[in-house]
């Protein structure tokens, strides 16, 4: 079996809408992320990136295709794909009445980390998140700085080899953003394997080893920046990104006019 | 104030209530199908329970029953769901079964006391019954009944053997006449009902416009995209005051609407078919409800605006309101005593003169002077509550939602700056 | 089942959230405890004050007529004879006379009492007849119509006037007739004595009544009636503090999200959740009874007669064992409809029904006939009510008792899985917006159609309770003629549906009408089977019976016109409505079977009464099965037609009773099941019926 932290095959989402009918949110991705490697999914809003990764935390069942986290397939073992993953998105918020040190020790627990290293991995998320100032103080006061420093080592609480970071800077600004990348690029220094959606280009550019290009719910491209760059003869991932979406539009409505 | 301002933004606020499930549900749906549904469930909850009733038999054990009163076993068990046996056990046993339910009375004739001994063939009957079981109670009224009937047969025919003629029995007759006109008791029954549950259906239709149109915006964090149009902040107010009010008095008045519509069937088991007749609501009744529920509404929606408006979400802006809301509908309890009436002083009283003022309007008893306290006590309160609702809105702490979660919060650091200031 | 970590987690989260929550704490517990004693001193206020009012009255009337003087005498009498004070004979104006109850008549003289009456001086005023002017009057008056004439003959006649929309006029006329006929007792016994009777009156055939019940009993007989409704209002109140801020809230505030993301199994998180309710549900209730109990026991308020109750701690232990279940079934329910819920408000919105469905089988004790080893038992929450009546008057009965607990336990847990199954269904998790809301229309008509149906009913209720014609027959025809055309007509432009689609006009093949032909007597008596069988739970008052079979086949009304009434017209507009635009709106949400039973059963509460439902839904279903599996509106059509023409002709003829066989039932349960085998093969299935259920997804691609 492959030890791949992260590898989905096919992997495909079709809503019924009634306007639309048959909608293919994501449209069989394939791709695959290793050890210490941020991999970005970049693409515009409703492209497919956020269905993808939903399916990837079991929110969402794939309709068809499949998915592993560190070797579990999603729909047949939801609980340890979720007990090896943490997510972070801007609509996953904290819990108003409890403090970050009783978030952390919430989460460790709901994620079965060990219950006798439960206290140390807090204590030791709070020193490396710099929450000690405000650690017993109720989150519905904090900052929105400081929370997201709270949601991120929520994130981490129980220590997951995978991390998955949806469109986590959307309500950021630059400080916090800048604060949100770094902390990121740590933790892959520390190994995990990270995706990380993002509309932003400057973002994908600067943060991620490999970028996955998506559009209609297909992934029209991934690789390196500077594969990228080599495939399609251009230098901004900018332009190199409306090649891709605009060539797949064209061909739709190729396809549309001919049928 | 620009009328013309206030009527755009009232239409805003009016529009987007009308769309909003809850507010619909609370202010309209409810007023108008509760009657419809109460008298449905009503008449259903009757015809189960009559069935049950019917389908239910007093199981009643007889012993030693003398021959000359064979007639009364004869009356008890004609008088339908009434099971007669005899019982050959002896008085322990019956006990125990009507303890445990397995028989529902036990009666045994026995020989009377001292004082009934004078009489031929007289008897006592011992009634063993469990106070416990409504159908051993049932059983037992059963008997007691049938035993009066009978006791009244047997005197009856001892006195016309004594010669004590029919007339000389009876004494005197007795007719009732009830000179109140149909009209008369339609007023006096709906001067009880319709204040009362105008009041609450005044207060449970403003009750989530006037959150919707406070603390609701802040939610949706359309407040500041509102506070920034060229429009006065007190035409503002002035809309969603009186979009409020417009909910209310329009719960209130869906809800009488319902009721006379209801009417018929709902005063059908109080007064007799015809003690209601074709009575509906009186006409002349009706522009007195409609300016009452209007005016409650006014008050209501002033009322709950100065409390929700302080709440930043909808949690909280219920939690602010739900208190006012139980003090407005708590004299209702106090009015249902129906000989409280409307005097000078009660007029005095916001909310309570008003009820008072339906109540004697529609009974009839309307007197000019503590109406007219009332109209005035109603505006001059009406009046300070929206004059206060508009400063509070003024505030720029409000405005901006850091003001803290609720009035006496804001009081407080409103009067004390002022103090500090002086 | 096992306590895990992330129960015990997600319990902690839970109950430490609304410790924190000073506000929710506050409209939860301390708010209804400052606001039970304004509530009780009210009330006894009002009570207090009433009983006042009543008691210290004093009646002002008038006596009138030539046989006034006789009247006085008996007035006098009856004062005379409950209170020796001397000097009342009536006069200019009776001193008032202090009486057992203090109720007082005070007498005026008036020139005209009628008058007197009117203007207010008087509170009521008697007429006193002698026998030939009371007859005279009965000759010329309509004296009967209004009240049931006395046996007046020879008698004088008191005629009570009063006005019974003054209160005063209505007691005191109360008053006055009550001791009139006090008097009239007291004058007979003396009469009896006189002429030489042996035995005082109350001695002939007397009664010794023995209560066998201990005291415990009664009072535990008395309590068990209230106590499951009490203890379930509270624990409603309690646990929705928490039940409708964990689910919905926590969809509202994003925190689900977070949650649903942890390596918690959704079983784990529903079960964290319910505990929590169940717990604050039960503290709370716990903290108002006490709250209560403080009240009751410093005699603050006075307990209702028979609620002295000795609660000893193995009663209480035994108590809350036969509870637990309708704890876990009421915690169950809330989280449920928070789980449905996408915000804090609708949660709220869900409350209602939720207390009105949970309390109305808590009533089940209050029925003397009900007891337990019954069809109650199959009831969560009435068989346990009922049996916490029964062990509180002394009675055991075991087995049924343990088959009353295993069914609402069982109710319990099929709740809660409910609650599981909606954490896993992925339109409620992510909540994203339907577009059928911004695009209206058909696809709008789908989201909205029960909503209508609800609305319908209500409006159609209240007309046909105030729109009544004189002729019967415009009454039948506007009821069910006009607003069951009226209505799918109205939906179908409103919506922009398409008429052909919406009333499944279409053609149906020939191989159907077999079935429909075999099926229709077989239908019929199935559904005259179905209602005896439900007689044995519902049982029908006889009296209605009858006044409903006049209602429906009035005399007089030549037959062709009944058909018209009876068969032909609902049996058209009735399909229009039911199998035509409500199985339309609801064709996508259920499958073939959950469709008939949800479209049957709509049908069956539009027949209003509650004993013709059940009937009326097993035809409702077996319609709504014909026209699923023959595609069109019109083998119901016919058939529904057919099935009231036929019951119309059996019942003219006197031959329903025929029908009346269980093993004639059986065999028509079976030709139905036949017929509708017949039906599904021939037929062209119904199109859509239960695509895109639940969160909108659609199968693999062909």
């Amino acid at each position: 079996m492959n030890r791949e932290p992260v590898r989905t095959q096919a992997l495909t989402k079709v809503f019924y809408d009634e306007s639309r009918g048959q909608v293919r949110a994501a449209d069989e991705v394939t791709l695959s992320c290793s050890e210490g490697e941020i991999l970005g999914l970049l693409g515009a809003n409703g492209a497919g990136k956020t269905t993808t990764l939903r399916m990837l935390s079991t929110v969402l069942r794939p309709s068809s295709g499949k998915a592993w986290i560190m070797g579990h397939e999603v729909r047949d073992a939801p609980e340890e794909v979720r007990a090896n993953l943490g997510f972070y998105s801007a609509s996953t918020a904290l819990y108003p009445k409890i403090t970050p040190r009783e978030t952390l020790r919430f989460f460790a627990t709901v994620n079965r980390y060990p219950a006798d290293r439960v206290a140390g991995r807090v204590d030791h998320l709070i020193e490396r998140f710099g929450l000690g100032d405000y650690a017993d103080t109720r989150v519905e006061k904090l900052s929105s700085g400081m929370k997201q420093k709270v949601s991120i080592a929520r994130t981490v609480a129980h220590d997951p080899p995978v991390l998955i970071f949806d469109e986590p800077t959307v309500a950021l600004d630059v400080l916090n953003a800048i604060e949100l990348r770094e902390i990121i690029a740590d933790l892959r220094g520390e190994g995990k394997a990270i995706l990380f959606s993002t509309h932003i280009m400057s973002e994908a550019e600067k943060l991620c080893d490999r970028i996955a290009v998506i559009h209609g719910g297909r992934i029209l491209a991934t690789g390196t920046l500077d594969e990228l760059r080599e495939t399609t003869g251009l230098h901004y991932l900018e332009d190199i990104f409306v090649r891709f979406a605009g060539a797949r539009n064209a061909g739709s409505a190729e396809r549309e006019n001919a049928g | 104030m620009d009328l013309r301002q206030i009527w755009i933004l009232y239409r805003h606020e009016v529009r987007s209530a009308l769309r909003d499930r809850s507010i619909v549900v609370m202010s309209i749906v409810i007023p108008l199908v509760m009657y419809p549904l109460l008298l449905w469930g009503t008449f259903a909850a009757m015809n189960f329970v009559e069935g049950q009733a019917e389908r239910l038999t007093s199981r009643i054990a007889v012993q030693d029953a003398p021959p000359a009163h064979r007639d009364w076993i004869d009356s008890l068990s004609g008088m339908g769901g009434v099971s007669v046996s005899e019982w050959m056990d002896d008085e322990a046993s019956a006990r125990e079964s009507v303890a445990r339910g397995r028989m529902d009375a036990f009666v045994r004739f026995e020989s009377p006391p001292a004082e009934g001994a004078g009489l031929e063939q007289n008897f006592q009957l011992r009634v063993l019954y469990s106070a416990a079981r409504d159908r051993s109670e049932r059983a037992r009224s059963q008997v007691e009944e049938a035993l009066v009937l009978y006791r009244g047969a047997w005197i009856e025919g001892a006195r016309e053997d004594l010669g004590i003629s029919d007339p000389e029995w009876s004494g005197f007759a007795v007719v009732q006449e009830d000179l109140a006109t149909p009209e008369e008791a339609t007023r006096f029954l709906l001067a009880l009902m319709v204040p009362m549950l105008t009041l609450i259906m005044v207060a449970l239709a403003s009750f989530y416009p006037a959150i919707d149109a406070t603390a609701g915006e802040r939610e949706r964090a359309t407040w500041e995209t509102l506070m920034t149009v060229s429009a006065s902040r007190g035409s503002i107010a002035a809309a969603k005051y009186l979009h409020v009010a417009t909910f209310g008095a329009m719960g209130g008045l869906l809800n009488v609407g319902a009721l006379v519509l209801s009417l018929r069937w709902i005063l059908a088991p109080v007064a007799g078919p015809e003690g209601v007749g074709g009575g509906g609501l009186p006409l002349s009744t009706i522009p007195i409800i409609a300016v009452g529920t209007v005016l409650l509404g006014l008050f209501v929606a002033a009322g709950m605006l100065v409390f929700a408006i302080f709440a930043r979400n909808f949690k909280e802006g219920q939690a602010a309101i739900t208190p006012f809301y139980m003090v407005t509908i708590l004299p209702a309890i106090f009015l249902q005593s129906p000989d409280i009436e409307l005097t000078n002083r009660l007029a005095l009283v916001p909310v309570i003169n008003l009820v008072l003022l339906l109540r004697s309007a529609i009974g009839g008893s309307l007197a000019l002077g503590p109406g007219l306290l009332t109209l005035a006590s109603m505006a001059v309160t009406v009046v300070l509550a929206v004059t206060f609702a508009q400063w509070v809105m003024r505030r720029e702490d409000v405005l901006l939602g850091s003001a803290g979660a609720g009035l006496w919060e804001f009081l407080r650091s409103h009067f004390l700056r002022r103090k500090g200031k002086a | 089942m096992r306590l895990t970590r992330p129960i015990r987690a997600v319990f902690g989260l839970e109950i430490r959230t609304l410790l924190r929550d000073r506000r929710t704490l506050f409209m939860a517990v301390i708010f209804p405890i400052l606001l039970l004693p304004v509530f009780l001193f009210g009330s006894a206020w009002v009570e207090d004050r009433q009983a006042q009012r009543d008691g210290a009255r004093t009646f002002r009337i008038a006596l009138v007529g030539s046989e006034a003087a006789f009247a006085e005498t008996l007035l006098a009498d009856l004062l005379r004879s409950e209170a020796a004070v001397p000097g009342t004979a009536a006069g200019e104006e009776a001193e008032p006379v202090p009486r057992e109850e203090p109720v007082r008549f005070r007498l005026r003289v008036t020139h005209d009492a009628g008058e007197a009456l009117d203007a207010g001086e008087v509170d009521l005023y008697v007429e006193a007849l002698t026998p030939a002017e009371w007859q005279a009057l009965r000759a010329t008056e309509d004296v009967e119509r209004r009240e049931p004439s006395p046996e007046a003959d020879g008698t004088p006649v008191l005629r009570i006037h009063f006005n019974s929309s003054r209160s005063a006029s209505r007691v005191g006329a109360q008053t006055l007739r009550r001791h009139l006929s006090e008097v009239r007792e007291i004058r007979r016994d003396s009469l009896l004595a006189e002429t030489g009777f042996p035995v005082p009156r109350d001695q002939v055939a007397g009664v010794e009544a023995v209560n066998v019940a201990t005291d415990d009993e009664v009072e535990g007989a008395m309590l068990g009636r209230y106590l499951t409704l009490i203890l379930l209002g509270l624990m409603i109140l309690g646990g929705s503090s928490v039940s409708i801020d964990t689910l919905a809230g926590e969809k509202e505030r994003g925190t689900l999200a977070t949650l649903l993301t942890s390596a918690a199994t959704r079983e784990e998180i529903v079960t964290g959740k319910l505990l929590a309710v169940m717990a604050v549900a039960f503290a709370i209730a716990l903290v108002q009874v006490l709250n209560l109990w403080i009240f009751l026991g410093l005699g603050i308020i006075e307990p209702p007669a028979g609620l002295a109750v000795h609660v000893t701690p193995a009663r209480a232990v035994g108590l809350l064992a036969l509870y637990a279940p309708v704890i876990a079934l009421t915690a169950g329910v809330l989280l449920l409809s928070s789980a449905y819920a996408n915000s804090y408000k609708e949660a709220q919105l869900y409350l209602t029904p939720v207390l009105l469905g949970l309390l109305a089988p808590a009533l089940a004790p209050m029925l003397p006939a009900v007891s337990l080893p019954s069809a109650i038992m199959f009831v969560p929450i009435a068989n346990l009510s009922v049996a916490v009546r029964d062990l509180l008057a002394g009675d055991v009965h075991g087995p049924s008792l343990l088959v009353s607990w295993a069914i609402t336990a069982l109710a319990a847990g099929w709740v809660t899985s409910r609650s599981v199954r909606a954490l896993h269904d992925e339109a409620v998790i992510t909540g994203d917006t339907t577009r059928e809301e911004f695009l209206g229309g058909p696809a709008l008509f789908r989201k909205r159609v029960l909503r209508w149906f609800m609305v319908f009913w209500a409006v159609k209720l209240l007309l046909d309770l105030n729109v009544q014609f004189a002729d019967i027959r415009l009454t039948v025809l506007f009821s069910v003629g006009f607003l069951f055309l009226a209505f799918p007509l109205f939906v179908i432009r409103h919506f922009r549906l398409d008429p052909v689609q919406a009333l499944a006009l279409r053609r149906p093949r020939a191989g159907v009408w077999v079935g429909v032909m075999l099926g229709v007597p077989a239908g019929l008596v199935a559904a005259q089977t179905v209602f005896r069988l439900m007689d044995f739970v519902i049982p029908v008052p006889q009296e209605l019976l009858e006044n409903f079979g006049q209602a429906l086949m009035p005399e007089n009304v030549p037959t062709w016109q009944l058909v018209l009434l009876i068969a032909l017209v609902p049996g058209i507009t009735e399909e229009l409505t039911f199998r035509g635009v409500l199985l339309h709106g609801l064709r996508r949400r259920f499958g073939p079977w959950g469709l008939a039973l949800v479209v049957g059963g709509i049908f069956g509460f539009f027949h209003f009464q509650i004993f013709r439902i059940p009937a009326t839904a097993a035809l409702g279903v077996v319609l709504t099965l014909v026209t699923i599996h023959s595609g069109s509106i019109f083998p119901a059509i016919v058939w529904h037609t057919l099935n009231n023409g036929l019951a119309v002709f059996l019942s003219n003829r006197g031959w329903e009773s025929h029908l009346e066989s269980w093993w004639l039932g059986l065999g028509s349960f079976v030709l139905l099941a036949v017929s509708i085998l017949i039906i599904r093969r021939f037929g062209t299935p119904y199109p859509d019926v239960g695509g895109g259920a639940r969160g909108g997804e659609a199968g693999p691609e062909p």
